[in-house]
């Protein structure tokens, strides 16, 4: 029997220098419940000016290069279509964020979650006590902030609606990729798809380890103002 | 010639009024918008067809109560009031439009992407 397989998403801008550990940590093969699983990372690079394209590829990672850039959402779109469309013996898609903030380690976990609950969609929860230390307050209040305005919105109940660490079942991806909006609003988006097609969502508590460089990156205050406001226009057009 | 200018106001609109229903129809029945923006868009161009209906009484109203210091309505009001409302429709076909062609190139880009990554994929091989 052909091994089943697990992609890795992850969609990039600017990563130079943190993508290349990223995708080396990623296991090429994993065993978890018995089951073997041949593991691909997909890198979506966002038209970035440095060589994150360059380290990715060196780095063992199928590349898909954006040719204008188009935001974090429309390219986690682009890696998921991508998956839809090529992978053969599909079993799950997880996504990950690039500025290596999450481990690889709960790869495995996610997965093994996964077969043990049957789930469909399980989301990485980085709001619990564990975290407290690795996360500054200014994350963990404006994370709680957008999980409490997704809760208003669409009756979201996710504890931590914009994390970037996901699991998909092959069969609830076509459910959720065909979310709307390009920049980080489509974490919030993605979810309330799952919600209105049924998808049962799972979270799972994982680690979280902000570098100086990933905490530089994050949303400026433009950027959430953005995001609320996609959130509310998509909550009165659709 | 038309000495109610009420009746004319209604009269002029009254296009435009039906132009954003059947064109808010139209979106849905061709798949462009969802069944809810539909009846969203139906129900926002009826109020306002509704409400130039008692435009004569309300004016009537804020006349008689001195509510405002302006003369009984003048044909540059209606033509303002017809030009707001075409506005309104204007804005709502580029919005859509907009919102269509983005759509549009957002997948172009994708499949573009998609494709090019499957070209070096093949010629890998």
């Amino acid at each position: 029997m052909k091994k089943q397989e697990a992609i890795i998403v992850i969609p990039a801008y600017n990563e130079a220098g943190r993508i290349g550990a990223v995708i080396s940590s990623i296991p090429r093969t994993l065993k978890v419940q018995g089951q073997s699983f041949s593991v691909r990372t997909v890198v979506i690079d966002d038209c970035s000016r440095d060589t994150t394209y360059e380290e990715a590829k060196a780095a063992g990672a199928t590349v898909l290069r954006h040719v204008i850039n188009s935001g974090a959402g429309a390219a986690t779109r682009t890696g998921l279509r991508y998956c839809e469309r090529n992978a053969e013996n599909l079993a799950y898609v997880i996504t990950i964020d690039a500025d290596g903030q999450h481990s690889s380690d709960d790869i495995e976990r996610l997965i093994d979650f996964a077969i043990t609950h049957k789930a469909n969609m399980i989301v990485g929860n980085r709001l619990h006590a564990a975290n407290k230390k690795d996360m500054p307050l200014h994350r963990t209040f404006g994370n709680w902030g957008l999980s409490l305005i997704s809760r208003i919105l669409f009756g979201i109940k996710t504890k931590d609606t914009q994390s970037g660490l996901r699991l998909f079942s092959a069969s609830a991806l076509p459910k959720i990729a065909n979310y709307t909006i390009d920049r980080y609003g489509f974490c919030t988006e993605m979810l309330w798809l799952a919600v209105r097609h049924g998808v049962d969502i799972h979270e799972m508590p994982i680690s979280v380890k902000y570098s100086a460089e990933s905490l530089s990156k994050g949303q400026s205050n433009w950027g959430v103002v953005d995001l609320v406001l996609d959130l509310v226009w998509i909550r009165i057009t659709r | 010639m038309f000495t109610n200018k009420y009746a004319l106001l209604i009269l002029v609109n009254l296009p435009l009024i039906l132009i954003g229903i059947v064109s808010a129809i139209t979106s849905f029945k061709t798949g462009r918008i969802s069944k809810k923006k539909c009846v969203a868009q139906v129900g926002f161009w009826l109020s306002i067809g509704i409400a130039l209906c008692f435009v004569e009484p309300l004016y009537n109203t804020l006349i008689t109560h001195n509510l405002t210091n302006s003369q009984p309505m003048s044909i540059f009001d209606m033509v303002l009031l017809t030009l707001i409302l075409f506005s309104l429709l204007l804005i709502k076909q580029t919005n859509e439009k907009l919102d269509m062609l983005s759509t549009k190139f957002s997948r172009m880009h994708e499949n573009l992407v998609i494709a090019e990554e499957q070209r070096h994929w093949d010629k890998e091989k």
